[in-house]
């Protein structure tokens, strides 16, 4: 094409237009304007730097004890719920808690009720006293406190100042109690273990400034696991994967090299015999992992399996020779079985179930009843999404409470075949649950206006329950029986 | 009217017919779901409930597979 003799196709006249777009395109093929970017995670809110590894607000264990004067209990109840996930961690009570012909939420009684600070923490019972870690927000301070499981009436709390921002609440993990004493694990990391009767502190551990663990999102939510006078607790930092203390001393029993580098979850340790082996199996962050729990062999790595899920909080669920373990967001649940040939762990490669392919749980362990495994479906779940249901052990799904019955990310357990389940925002169902289906018998508000009821219920042999909402722990006796 | 019209037409007709059989069938649907399901006045709870056995809902029908009065 020629206008008054120029051509607007010559060589120089389309380098000249060309250039400004060609350098567009290196520009756009060069620069990432995402390199400025952090990627968002739950721990950053409202967080100040470097608070997460090797803190130097070192706590001070002890610093705050307080024993109450509070007269004799005209009626003492017993029931035992001393740990979490209960005496045998596995979230069933013995089904004495609630008899066959238990239908009806009706008869239940309210026993006492008490405030607590924001949070998700919940109980352990035994021998008549209610143990849960707590924050008292004015005076920033991580608090065990002790109730009487009669009345409510506060007996003694023992503390230590650790300022933290809150992030949906501040309290966490459930205590463990034996028969001389009560470990804690507060939100920041710190291992406490108190006397059980008066409160008075034995030792205190902090993972974080001591054993150098990254604390994860949304705070520590391991619950600390007492075996045979060991406390078993997962630093998972470049120092420890696992450690044992002593419970009556706080002396380092045995320690686990991280030898993969694994991280800290909301996880906690869960017991199990594989192939006739005790050991401690842990969902740390990076992969799946044992500790041998033996006499005379206690620490040692038995056997890994490599898992990138970003956020754990449910435990791992061991059914016979196989594991489950789920985590939120996308993650799913992973099935894979280990087996003990000729002195060697074997860990199979495994199954990997999407959210809505199969089994899944976000915040709340699912409950190993035998022959299927109770779940709650995350939200990712598809249609399933939010219901209760049951799976078998490789996750495919074996009935569902259908799109009428829909849950949260509140907690369940079972006593024989009845299911309590307590929905976010304070009802609680009941349940009868088996291979086959479901019959919902009951619901009935317990927590009224309740707003994020997440903490483990504890459910004693008595039939006393005990739940709680962000801010209030309630105590119930189910069967209205007790004077 | 000419051929183009016709089919226009026609078209238009087809797509009307097809439109309010289909809300028929939903409507059906509904008033079949609301007498046996949504319909539910005892907050999912079936056991002593007379209408168990027509009900459709998922928990009647899991009711009725763990009760073993699956008809």
């Amino acid at each position: 094409m020629r206008q008054n003799g120029l051509s607007i196709y010559s060589k120089p006249a389309a380098l000249l237009i060309s250039l400004p777009f060609i350098a567009i395109l290196v520009f756009m093929l060069r620069y990432d304007p995402t390199i400025s970017w952090t990627a968002h995670t739950s721990d950053m809110d409202n967080q100040p730097p470097d608070w997460r590894q090797g803190s130097s607000n070192v706590a001070r264990f002890g610093s705050w004890h307080v024993v109450f004067d509070v007269p004799d209990s005209k009626h003492d109840i017993d029931g035992s719920w001393p740990s979490f996930r209960g005496e045998r961690g596995n979230n069933i009570q013995t089904a004495s808690a609630l008899p066959a012909d238990f239908n009806s939420l009706s008869g239940v009684r309210l026993l006492w009720e008490i405030t607590l600070g924001e949070g998700y923490a919940a109980a352990a019972v035994r021998d008549g006293k209610v143990y849960i870690i707590d924050y008292d927000e004015n005076a920033q301070r991580d608090l065990l406190r002790c109730f009487r499981l009669s009345d409510g009436r506060e007996l003694w709390q023992n503390g230590y100042q650790q300022p933290i921002k809150k992030n949906h609440g501040y309290s966490r993990a459930v205590p463990a109690v034996t028969e001389n004493s009560v470990v804690s694990i507060g939100p920041s990391g710190h291992v406490m273990a108190v006397n059980n009767t008066d409160g008075s502190l034995l030792w205190g551990v902090d993972l974080a400034s001591e054993w150098n663990s990254a604390i994860p999102s949304w705070y520590t939510a391991q619950c600390p696991l007492v075996d045979d006078g060991i406390v078993v607790v997962a630093p998972a930092s470049d120092r420890a994967l696992m450690i044992g203390i002593e419970e009556s001393s706080g002396e380092i029993a045995w320690e686990t090299p991280n030898t993969e580098q694994f991280g800290l979850s909301h996880s906690s340790i869960m017991k199990a015999t594989i192939d006739g082996v005790p050991q401690y199996i842990y969902a740390a962050v990076g992969g799946i992992v044992s500790v041998s729990a033996k006499q005379g062999d206690k620490g040692r790595l038995l056997w890994t399996y490599k898992w990138n899920a970003n956020v754990i909080a449910p435990s791992p669920v061991i059914m016979g020779n196989r594991i489950i373990q789920s985590a939120g967001y996308g993650s799913g649940t992973i099935f894979f079985d280990v087996s003990l040939q000729s002195g060697n762990w074997i860990v199979d490669e495994g199954i990997h179930r999407a959210p809505h392919e199969g089994l899944a749980s976000e915040q709340q362990t699912p409950i190993n009843a035998g022959s299927f495994i109770i779940g709650i479906q995350p939200k990712d779940a598809g249609a399933l999404r939010e219901q209760l249901v049951a799976a078998d052990s490789s996750g495919t799904i074996l009935w569902s409470s259908g799109s009428d019955l829909r849950f949260g990310l509140g907690p369940y357990l079972l006593s024989g075949d009845r299911l309590l389940l307590l929905n976010d925002d304070g009802t609680l169902y009941l349940f009868r649950v088996n291979r086959e289906g479901y019959e919902l018998l009951d619901s009935q508000i317990i927590l009224p206006d309740g707003r994020d009821a997440w903490g483990p219920l504890a459910l004693t042999e008595t039939g006393i329950l005990i739940a709680r909402d962000d801010k209030r722990l309630r105590c119930y006796d189910l069967n209205g029986d007790l004077p | 009217m000419n051929r183009k019209e016709f089919l226009l037409t026609g078209c238009r007709f087809v797509a009307g017919a097809a439109f309010m059989l289909m809300g028929g069938y939903l409507l059906h649907d509904k008033i079949d779901t609301d007498n046996t399901s949504s319909g539910c006045s005892r907050s999912g709870v079936c056991r002593g409930c007379g209408a168990v056995n027509k009900c459709s809902r998922a928990e009647a029908l899991s009711y009725k597979r763990v009760t073993g009065k699956e008809s």
